[in-house]
């Protein structure tokens, strides 16, 4: 037992281990290159940036558990977000109008994560191609009825304007947002016998069935979490820019995947934790602030980060391969490794 | 008939894996223009033979001889080369091409720039009209059943002028209509001189069709057979040898019949009708009969996890739920056929898969405790002796063996009182079957209703107090743990009836 017990604090620690080296690693860098990274103004803007993705992330978490993904995350944050000012802007900054436009926004996501979720579940559609889809019909949407119009909220005040700019104990609003949510989506997957059934469902549907576990149900409610955890970072974006735009959460998504995959979740499903996610949230923030302040234009920004997305889905496909032990899986999706080798002993 | 030459000849192959020899001197011989047929019980060493003949595996020793020439097979484009097709279960066609272009594709006639799609349709034309199939050259392979599909795949062998076809269990996949369909287009390649080397395990099928019946059992050729000597006694005979009991049961257990999950006038789509059956607490009951014959479909119906079409299913006299979790919170379990599928999560680790079906044990408040859950997965551990010991393995790097016991110990640790197995040995070494067999005992001497779907005659002989036996979705027979032996399950199996066991 207790050996049992060492080895797998060894383990733990080992993963852990290597995730602190990282960020070290990649803060002693930017100090040496960039000094200014610590000025608190910096600080600010990292965390900040972590907060938005990374409250997207902790819902997109559930939807890749289940081996699906979200593509509409940007969309969703911005159809959330518009329909949160929409609301706001047509009476007035009062705690009862910011309580229902807060709940309006909530519910729409959980239409749109329905949805998602329906034609996943139900019709078998790949989540990748309805999701993709949905982006562009949700932006469309948001376009539509903003009259492709940025909606500025010049009397920001109240809740409204505390959502986004409010601070406990000197730390910005989403940032604690961001915090919640994930502790939530932790205990949730882990001690919860809900959260557990999302990897077994992603872990494998067939074998989940057959143990009671409905396929459907969670990945319909994987999808709705992940939608209004994204309409709650639209709404905090509209709030601390006292702005809204269908622009405003464009390619979002792809930082959110990033921050999973340099968290190690599986993304074929069944594999992954919160606390991987808020350290590849964490790196992701660094990285991005990181180039932007050594002053490279946006066009190598882009290439960077693409490279760096490659990298660690190769990584994480590699690593979650030999987790599961698919040598075997392996020949046979490459018959050609079958054949016989020739000179083997012939009487 | 007239004088026929030998076709395919393998004299002394030979072949081991991991150490163990699973061919013995294998000689085979088939002759031009017959049907051969090849018999044997799983693990008999037929599939090995086959795969050596059609260059998927390496042989140790011996030799092939195509013709009386020796051969050297080392891949499949050499037994190709040589004459020798195979028709796949799982057929090789591209659904959305026509026939014409799926029997030349990667070897198309081109004309000066493009294929010559002419020329290919008149050969076709020509192969159709020669061995007179009823197939038109251009219809799209997705529009066919599944018997036109299977001549669209011999044509192709034909096509490449194929010496011998071998068709490795054809009709698993048909229904009765489309077997007779294959049937005479055997018959029709049988006269134009083809040799067939035909792999099944339904005696009915081989007595129509065969000319010749080599017998296999433990990697040896155990008997050739013409036609007139085949019959089901002569050939269960020489599948399963001298049949010698092992570990004979000391004694049998009384079944309680105050607790009985009861199945009366089940039917399952075209598959299973009218079945009827009582299973009892403390008692193993042994589900017989071959592969496709609806057992597995019977056992997912009581569990709920198949929607019978009729019909109803009690347990202790009130009504099965439909629902799988309120059954098993009812006190059923079921260990599927195909644990990699269906039954392990491979990227969970061996205490998430053991505790998969018991969060309502362990989560009562709502929030999982972590030392319960430890202590269930700790304990299901030692008891089933799973290894390795680390509950965090993921049970994807688990031998056959292990992933199996944590499957069936997924159950066990939950006290189950009907527990449904389907080929619950499937893969795994002797070792952990007795170990398997000791835990299902154990789980019967509680008091259990235990059902178990097997293959595996000795398994269903040695292992079960009472065995029914399914038979063109029926049941066909009953047998008590004293009279049954695997010569009259197998015979029962096909639906022969030697006056032994109890008619159904």
């Amino acid at each position: 037992m207790n050996a049992e017990k060492g080895k797998f604090l060894k383990a733990a620690g080992s993963i852990w281990g290597q995730r602190v080296t990282i960020l070290v690693a990649v803060i002693v860098v930017m100090a040496i290159v960039q000094p200014r990274f610590f000025s608190s103004g910096n600080m600010l803007s990292i965390l900040l940036a972590i907060a938005f993705y990374g409250v997207i992330a902790s819902g997109m978490l559930f939807v890749v558990l289940i081996g699906g993904i979200d593509l509409a995350v940007g969309s969703e944050a911005a159809l959330g977000g518009t329909i949160f000012t929409m609301y706001v802007l047509a009476h007035d900054m009062s705690a009862g109008t910011f309580f229902t436009a807060f709940l309006l926004a909530i519910l729409v996501a959980i239409l749109v994560g329905l949805l998602h979720g329906f034609f996943d579940a139900y019709l078998g559609m790949p989540s990748f191609v309805v999701t993709l889809a949905t982006q562009y019909a949700l932006y469309g949407l948001t376009q539509y009825i903003t009259k492709m119009n940025y909606l500025p909220v010049l009397n920001a005040s109240g809740l409204f304007y505390q959502l986004g700019n409010g601070k406990l104990f000197g730390i910005p609003s989403p940032v604690i947002w961001f915090v919640i949510l994930a502790v939530i989506a932790a205990f949730v997957l882990k001690k919860t016998p809900y959260g557990r059934r999302i990897y077994a469902v992603g872990g494998n549907p067939h074998a989940a069935e057959l143990v009671g576990v409905s396929s459907k149900f969670h990945k319909m409610t994987a999808y709705i979490i992940c939608a209004v955890t994204a309409s709650i970072a639209g709404m905090l974006l509209v709030s601390m820019n006292m702005v809204s735009s269908y622009k405003m959460a464009a390619g979002y998504e792809g930082p959110v995947l990033m921050a999973l995959v340099i968290g190690a979740v599986n993304l074929m499903g069944g594999e992954g934790s919160m606390g991987g996610v808020f350290f590849g949230a964490l790196l992701v923030g660094i990285i991005n602030n990181m180039l932007i302040l050594i002053g490279i234009d946006t066009d190598y920004k882009e290439f960077v980060q693409g490279c760096i997305i490659i990298l660690a889905v190769a990584i994480n496909v590699y690593t979650s391969r030999k987790s599961q032990g698919l040598v075997d899986q392996k020949r046979r999706r490459m018959p050609w490794l079958n054949r016989p080798k020739r000179g083997a002993p012939d009487g | 008939m007239a004088e026929q030459k030998i076709v395919l000849r393998t004299e002394g192959i030979c072949k081991s894996f991991n150490g163990v020899q699973v061919l013995k001197d294998v000689d085979l011989e088939v002759l031009s223009g017959e049907v051969h047929a090849l018999m044997g019980e799983n693990g008999a060493g037929k599939s090995t033979i086959i795969k050596i003949i059609t260059g998927v595996y390496v042989k140790e020793s011996g030799q092939i001889y195509i013709e009386e020439q020796p051969v050297e097979i080392w891949s499949r484009q050499d037994a190709r080369g040589n004459g020798i097709s195979v028709i796949y279960q799982e057929l090789s066609l591209v659904p959305e091409l026509s026939v014409t272009e799926n029997i030349f594709l990667g070897q198309e006639i081109m004309g000066r720039f493009l294929p010559d799609r002419k020329e290919m349709r008149k050969r076709v034309q020509a192969l159709i009209d020669r061995y007179e199939f009823k197939i038109n050259p251009d219809a799209i392979v997705a529009t066919m059943g599944m018997a036109t599909r299977q001549m669209v795949e011999i044509l192709k062998a034909l096509s490449i002028d194929a010496k011998i076809i071998i068709m490795d269990e054809p009709t698993s996949a048909l229904s009765t209509a489309e077997t007779e369909k294959l049937f005479s287009t055997i018959d029709t390649l049988r006269a134009k001189g083809v040799s067939i080397l035909y792999i099944s395990h339904r005696l009915e099928e081989i007595y129509r069709l065969a000319d010749r019946l080599t017998v296999m059992r433990d990697g040896i050729n155990v008997g050739v057979l013409d036609h007139d000597e085949i019959t089901p006694e002569r050939v269960t005979t020489l599948m399963i040898g001298r049949e010698v009991r092992k570990n004979e049961k000391t004694h049998l257990r009384e079944p309680n019949k105050d607790h009985v999950l009861s199945v009366k006038h089940l039917k399952y789509r075209d598959l299973l009708s009218d079945i009827n059956m009582d299973a009892y607490g403390g008692e193993i009951l042994g589900i017989g009969g071959l592969v496709g014959s609806g057992r597995t479909e019977l056992i997912k119906c009581i569990y709920g996890a198949l929607k019978q079409s009729g019909g109803e299913i009690t347990l202790d006299g009130k009504p099965v739920n439909k629902v799988i979790a309120k059954n098993i919170v009812g006190g059923m379990g079921l260990v599927p056929e195909d644990r990699r599928t269906e039954g392990f999560f491979p990227v969970l680790n061996i205490a998430e898969n053991l505790t998969v079906a018991s969060y309502d044990l362990l989560a009562k408040t709502g929030i999982i405790s972590a030392k319960n859950e430890k202590q269930f997965a700790a304990d299901a551990i030692r008891d089933y002796d799973i290894r390795p010991t680390t509950s965090t393995v993921p049970v994807g790097n688990l031998s056959g063996g292990n992933q199996q016991k944590v499957v069936l110990g997924r159950w066990l640790s939950r006290k189950p009182k009907v527990l449904l197995l389907d080929e619950p040995t499937a893969g795994v070494d002797v070792g952990v079957k007795a170990e398997l067999y000791r835990l299902m005992e154990d789980l019967a001497e509680q008091g259990a209703i235990i059902i178990m779907v097997s293959s595996d005659l000795e398994e269903l002989v040695n292992v079960s107090d009472r065995i029914l036996i399914v038979h063109k979705g029926r049941f066909f027979k009953e047998y008590l743990y004293e009279n049954a032996s695997q010569n009259e399950i197998l015979l029962a199996s096909s639906g022969v009836d030697t006056g032994k066991g109890r008619l159904l």
